[in-house]
């Protein structure tokens, strides 16, 4: 059984859940408290990973830390389809690792503004939101691109990537960190196709989507 | 933020949304002279410019659910049909008539040359198009930190090129009023429509007429994508620098006196 080492209000432990969800992947969650507990820096779990860092994924001995590594492990290990990490396609697997690169700096600064706004961090907050904002006008520009160009997710083709679960997280929870959407609606028509996706899940602060059909 | 309302400019029609912006089931979230707006398009294909804002608790209705007819609030689930505003359900009451005065405010609204177009008034009939002639093409809508008359000045020294590299024709971009803006060459004509979301904000629309070129559609796209962006970061800076500027009491800068009397410009020109 697979174990995740979990916190309920983070964005990066929830893409873990996402996708194996969507996966039919079955696992447990291991709780750390890592607000207001700290306990992600605590002994027993720098033991697990010394960078003091949610989420760890362990299976079958294995332990992996940081989000996008596990992505790409479970997708490579437990998607059946091999449309979420397609091994034998170079093109998609150097647009993914670009855009899993994107989502860390997205973690670096609209996951930044929430902890300094949500979890009291002490954290440059205005710097933080006008990071995310530059990084938000680079992706909404890429996606209404992709609309006129007939593609609805982040890499080449017609079915989502790990590289969609990567960068979903932080910019749906962005106005938790005070980071408002409103000039980036390309951004914000694939948020409700990122929710359409079939095995779709939702954390606190993450609302469904209406059903388009 | 309301120093740039007044009724001149209340009355007018604005492009806020393409016509693009709205597939089924999705709720846009705009805002025209500081006014947010939840804008949505039922199933039967009309439009709707609503206030963003609930009118049990206040909660953006942009964070709502397209129900197809109805748009639902994420908060308490109270639905509001499309057209009225009015509500038609609440899930706490539900074998009672929802109450009349609990209504979104509904704007006038039209989708037309594939734009949707309100205004806050309540009164001035829709203006002709300015779009309304020959083939169109309508290029990406950029949102800027910076007042649409600053847009609007920088625009007049923007050098229009319709097509893509080693073109020499490029022309001068000429007003027409406050908001709109023209420049012709070669045959192809680009309108520049400006949206003003707040008094530090606009949203750039622009569409080429009888646009003839031999490239193709996504290249003349990030072409004109390409040039306006990089006018926005001109426009930015200075408009940064304009704002950090912004005295606590008495003002004595020029360029935010320019700033100013623009905004009551603005009134009179429009």
């Amino acid at each position: 059984m697979i174990t995740l080492y979990d916190y309920e209000l983070s964005g990066n432990c929830y893409k873990l859940r996402l996708l194996m969800n969507i996966l039919s992947v079955a696992y447990q969650s291991e709780d750390v408290d890592f607000y207001p507990g700290r306990q992600h820096k605590s002994d027993w779990f720098l033991k697990i990973n010394p960078l003091g860092q949610l989420p760890v994924l362990v299976d079958d001995g294995l332990v992996l830390r940081d989000a996008q590594a596990i992505l790409v492990y479970l997708a490579s290990r437990y998607d059946t389809s091999g449309k979420w990490y397609p091994r034998d396609k170079p093109t998609l697997l150097g647009q993914i690792a670009m855009w899993l690169a994107f989502a860390d700096s997205i973690t670096a600064t609209a996951s930044a503004a929430r902890l300094q706004i949500a979890m009291f961090f002490d954290i440059d907050g205005d710097k933080a939101r006008s990071g995310a904002h530059a990084l938000f006008r680079v992706l909404d520009e890429h996606l209404w691109f992709g609309e006129q160009e007939g593609r609805d997710w982040l890499c080449n083709g017609d079915h989502p990537t790990i590289a969609d679960i990567a960068c979903f997280p932080y910019v749906a929870l962005s106005e938790d960190g005070g980071i408002s959407r409103q000039d980036y609606p390309a951004i914000r028509r694939w948020l409700d196709r990122v929710k359409r996706i079939r095995g779709f899940i939702v954390m606190s602060g993450i609302f469904p989507a209406a059903v388009a059909a | 933020m309301h120093n740039c309302r007044d009724e001149t400019l209340v009355s007018r029609w604005f492009p806020v949304a393409a016509s693009t912006d709205l597939p089924k089931r999705h709720v846009f979230h705009g805002q025209l002279l500081g006014e947010e707006l939840a804008i949505w398009r039922s199933d039967d294909g009309a439009v709707n410019a609503w206030e963003n804002r609930c009118p049990h608790r206040g909660v953006r209705l942009s964070i709502g659910t397209n129900l197809g007819n109805e748009l639902k609030c994420r908060y308490h689930g109270m639905q509001f049909a499309a057209g009225s505003g009015q509500c038609t359900f609440m899930p706490a009451h539900r074998d009672m008539p929802p109450a009349r005065a609990l209504c979104v405010k509904a704007y006038r609204c039209r989708e037309q040359d594939g734009f949707v177009w309100t205004t806050l008034g309540a009164t001035a009939a829709f203006d002709t198009s300015p779009l309304s002639e020959g083939r169109m093409k309508q290029l990406r809508s950029l949102p800027f930190n910076a007042s649409a008359l600053l847009v609007a000045e920088a625009l007049t020294r923007y050098r229009f090129s319709p097509t893509t590299e080693n073109d020499l024709a490029v022309a001068q971009v000429a007003p027409i009023d406050a908001f709109t803006l023209q420049a012709t060459v070669k045959n192809s004509v680009v309108m520049f429509l400006l949206q003003p979301v707040d008094v530090d904000r606009a949203v750039l629309h622009s569409v080429l007429l009888d646009a003839v070129s031999p490239a193709d559609h996504i290249t003349i796209l990030r072409h004109h994508n390409e040039n306006l962006t990089a006018l926005r970061r001109s426009i930015e800076g200075t408009g940064a620098r304009l704002l950090s500027a912004r005295p606590e009491g008495a003002d004595n800068s020029s360029a935010y006196r320019k700033l100013v009397d623009g905004r009551v410009q603005y009134g009179m020109a429009a």
